[in-house]
This record gives structure tokens, sequence and C-alpha cells, in this order.
């Protein structure tokens, strides 16, 4: 299933992002309807620790792309049902800066 | 008053439900659509609430606040309405005379257009600033009713591990070299008395090989001076060691030393010190003295279990425990691996990168390494241990 992260500068003027990493780095993570994570993209992978600062112009975007192959952390096809993704850009700030929960089914 | 929400994080699924966003327009934006508005704020329960003038109707905030009510997983009900005596421009265009008038007074804190009280808030620093203050504003033409004045504590500028111009510099502050900011890992001079520091080899123009980076601090736009230039930064290669993967560039360190510009700029031994461990603050209480260093072994002395420290321009000071000593460690999105490091159990962030790692021996410091990496969550740190660094960048003298 490809997942694409897209964060826009919705303002007027340039803004200057804090981005974690040499490259700005987001994280894909999904969880079940009782919030337990399942999958996570950047689960057990160790990244650099510059801080980036990132020029992004009125209106432009930064855009990431990501498959998820409907396996837990474990390797295991998850169950059919709905669970939830999201995305996280790693910042400066704790939490990064995540997208909302968007609804997916499996059937 | 309130912010508009410049970054719009935006995700879509394919093949899933549409995304969605909790974009919130600006006020002026919202006094825009919304007839009547004068402010929307979060009241003490959490609940969205609006000012609108009397007669205004409710359907047009609703209209214009719906998406952002849905992404909170609200309903238009669970708005809720308050009346507003003022418009949001109004409040906006008295604001600025507000503040032209109150900051002919010294003791002027700020002024607001407090979106909660539907009124311009002005902080003063002393009752003797309150009766000039309400004097100035009464001039520029504000109605009593629309200005609310209080004691406001003065607003000064603390010096944080971001912020602060340090001269000497100390380990653990920001450091800027073009388009990114890490931390000073510690200072050390070589054997033929070059005064320097140590920070990550990415902390350069170039992980690997030497490209002359400038360094300032904190920023160049806060302290134009080149503070330092990078004159040490192996490069990364093939077959290195015991353990380096075929296809793979490798290191024993993710380290660099950089020369002063002004040698008197070093404070040799010195890690500027915060409030504490793992409480989050980033304003520069003291400082830890080092005296003295870890094993010069390749993977260091200290054992799993142990407790090391950081203090990093990201998130301050932060201690934890050693999970794993003498990892060979990939790093992601990179062709790298850095063999023979240590996971800490710590809290790490982006710019945190270069920080000193140490051991805490009574009320001095051991230095354990430099910090180069960590997880996603923020949750873990990895360091090249000091043995690695001098393995890499030769003898250093740190205190």
């Amino acid at each position: 299933m490809p997942l694409v992260f897209t964060v826009a500068n919705t303002g007027n003027s340039p803004v200057t992002l804090y981005l974690m990493g040499r490259d700005p780095t987001a994280d894909f993570q999904v969880t079940d309807h009782q919030g337990r994570q399942i999958w996570s993209h950047l689960r057990g992978r160790v990244g650099m620790a510059p801080l980036r600062l990132l020029p992004l112009e009125a209106e432009q975007r930064l855009s990431f792309h990501q498959e998820w192959n409907q396996r837990s952390d474990t390797g295991k096809p998850v169950a059919p049902g709905t669970y939830l993704v999201r995305a996280i850009l790693l910042t400066d700030q704790p939490g990064g800066l995540a997208s909302p929960p968007a609804s997916i089914r499996i059937e | 008053m309130a912010r508009s929400r410049l970054i719009r994080p935006v995700l879509a699924a394919r093949g899933g439900q549409a995304g969605s966003t909790a974009d919130l327009a600006s006020a002026d934006e919202l006094a825009g659509r919304i007839p009547g508005f004068g402010g929307l704020f979060l009241d003490a329960s959490g609940a969205p609430t609006v000012y609108l003038t009397r007669g205004s109707a409710r359907a047009n905030a609703e209209r214009a606040l719906e998406g952002y009510l849905t992404a909170k997983g609200l309903g238009v009900a669970a708005l809720k309405v308050q009346e507003a005596r003022y418009g949001w421009h109004q409040l906006e265009r008295w604001k600025a005379a507000a503040t032209d008038a109150a900051f002919e007074s010294s003791g002027a804190v700020f002024v607001d257009n407090d979106e909660t009280a539907n009124r311009v808030r002005i902080g003063v620093a002393d009752l003797s600033s309150m009766g000039q203050v309400k004097a100035a504003v009464a001039r520029s033409g504000l109605p009593d009713d629309a200005v609310i004045i209080e004691r406001a504590d003065p607003i000064v500028l603390v010096a944080t591990l971001q912020n602060v111009v340090d001269r000497p510099v100390r380990a653990g502050v920001q450091i800027n070299f073009p388009g990114f900011v890490c931390s000073v890992g510690f200072n050390a001079t070589t054997p033929s008395g070059q005064k320097s520091f140590v920070t990550a080899s990415h902390c350069t123009n170039t992980q690997g090989g030497v490209e002359s980076t400038p360094y300032w601090q904190p920023l160049q736009s806060v302290a134009p001076t080149q503070i330092a230039t990078e004159v040490a930064d192996p490069v990364y290669q093939r077959g290195v060691g015991t353990g380096c993967p075929k296809s793979r560039l490798c290191r024993y360190s993710d380290a660099s030393r950089a020369a002063y510009a002004n040698g008197a700029n070093q404070a040799l031994g010195l890690i500027a010190r915060t409030s504490g461990a793992n409480n989050g603050s980033l304003t520069i209480t003291g400082s830890f003295s080092i005296t003295s260093d870890d094993c010069g072994t390749t993977g260091g002395c200290l054992a799993v279990g142990t407790t090391v420290n950081k203090v990093g321009r990201t998130t301050g000071w932060t201690a934890g425990n050693i999970t794993n000593t003498c990892v060979n460690t990939g790093v992601s999105g990179s062709r790298i691996v850095q063999l023979c490091q240590t996971f800490v159990s710590a809290g790490v962030g982006g710019g945190d990168s270069g920080s000193d790692v140490y051991q805490i021996t009574g009320t001095t410091a051991k230095l354990a390494g430099v910090l180069w990496g960590g997880n996603g969550a923020g949750t873990q740190f990895v360091f090249s241990p000091f043995g690695n660094v001098t393995r890499e960048l030769g003898t250093l003298i740190t205190h």
C-alpha cells in the first residue's frame, strides 16, 4: 500500500523548517483500533541527529513516499480490519510534526 | 493572539480514506469569513469557543470551523459561543494604537489582542507605570472598556543552549555551519597546542574528509564572526578494521575536529549545565568540569548499565543507562556503518549531534564520547566512545 505524506507551507511567506537529519526524514506509523502500534517505518533504525535548517517557500511542498506491505513489525500479515496510519516529520520538537490520522481498511 | 498554522501536514493513504487536515485558519482569515467574529480560543475544559457580536449568526462560525472541529473529532454542536463586545478587526486596530502609546512608557511589557477576553490586554512591569500607560492609551482614543491593564513580570532573555553567545565556548552549546545546527562535543587541544573542539563528522559540510567547514556560535545571523574551521575528519572507507560489511563505508567514530580562530574562545574542560537531567530545560545554570576521560580503548570501558549523561542544544541535559556496547551500527538512509558504538536509553533530538557524553563522578565529569545519532522516537541515543574518537583524530587533551 503506497503512502504519501505531504508537508505544505500554506502561508504567504517563506518559513524555515528545523528538521532532524542530513536529509528530511519522516516516519510512518500504523496503529490498530485499540491504539496499539502495529508497524513503524523507522522502528529499530538509527539516524543521524544534526538539525537541518530547510527553507520552505510559500506554497512549496515536501513529499515523502513509503510503501507498507501490510505486515506488522514482527513480519506477519496483519488481520483484516480498520487501521489508522499517520506520518511524522522529524523536527527539533518532541513528537515531530504529525499528520492527522487517516483510516485504512485491510480486506 | 492566536498564531496561524503555516505548516500543514497532510497524509494520504491510497486505497483508504481521504486525507484530512487539522488546519486552523488565522484569526484574520476567520474574521473575514465570520461576520461579527471577535476571537477564538479553547476554554479551560478544552472546548473551542468563539466570540460573536450580538445578532451574529452562529451558522457562519460553524461553517468556517467545521473542518477544524471534525479533525479534532468534534461536531459543530461542540462549538461554544460567547457574546463579543468588539469585532476582531477593531481590536486589532486598537492593539496597534495601544502598542504605540503604551511603549512610550518604559514600564510596558506587552500588548495583546486577548482572544479569551475580547479586549486589548496590556501588561506593565510595576504599578507606577500603570498610570502612565493608562493615560497614554486613553490619549490614543481607546475606550476604557476595551482595555485591560495589569501587572506582568518583565520578560527577560535567558541564556539557553540555543541562543547563548558563549565565550569562551563550552561543550553542549549550539553551533552553526552552512544549513545546519549541531552541538559542541568537547573542547580539545592537540599535543602541538592547537585549540579546538570536537563535534560529529556529519556536522561538517561533507561527512568524512576535510572541507574547512566554517562554524559560528550560536548562529551566523546572531554572531557573524566565524569561531572555528574544520581541520580533521577522516574519510569513510571500505574494509576498515573488523566488522565493516562489504559495500559499506565505515569508521570507528562519527567525529571531527575544528580549530578555533581565536584560541581564547576555548573553554577547555567545561560543559554547559542546565538545571537538571531529563527535565527539558535548556537554560544554562552553570558548568560541569571534565577531570578525566574514559579509557582510550576502542569501544570504551563503560559497562552496560552504567549511567551516562549528555548536554545538547535540542533536548538539553539527558541521562540514562548504557544498553549496548560495541555495536556495529548501520546509519539509516546511508551506506555508512559506524563500528563499535555505544547505545544509551536517554532522550535525544535533531540538533543534539556532536554533544558531549559523560559520566558524573561526584561533582565532576568523566568524558565518555561524542553523540551522533538516535532513534526516531528520540528515546535512545548513540555515541562514539572517547577511545574511538582518539583512535581516528589522534591524542586530544580535554581538560
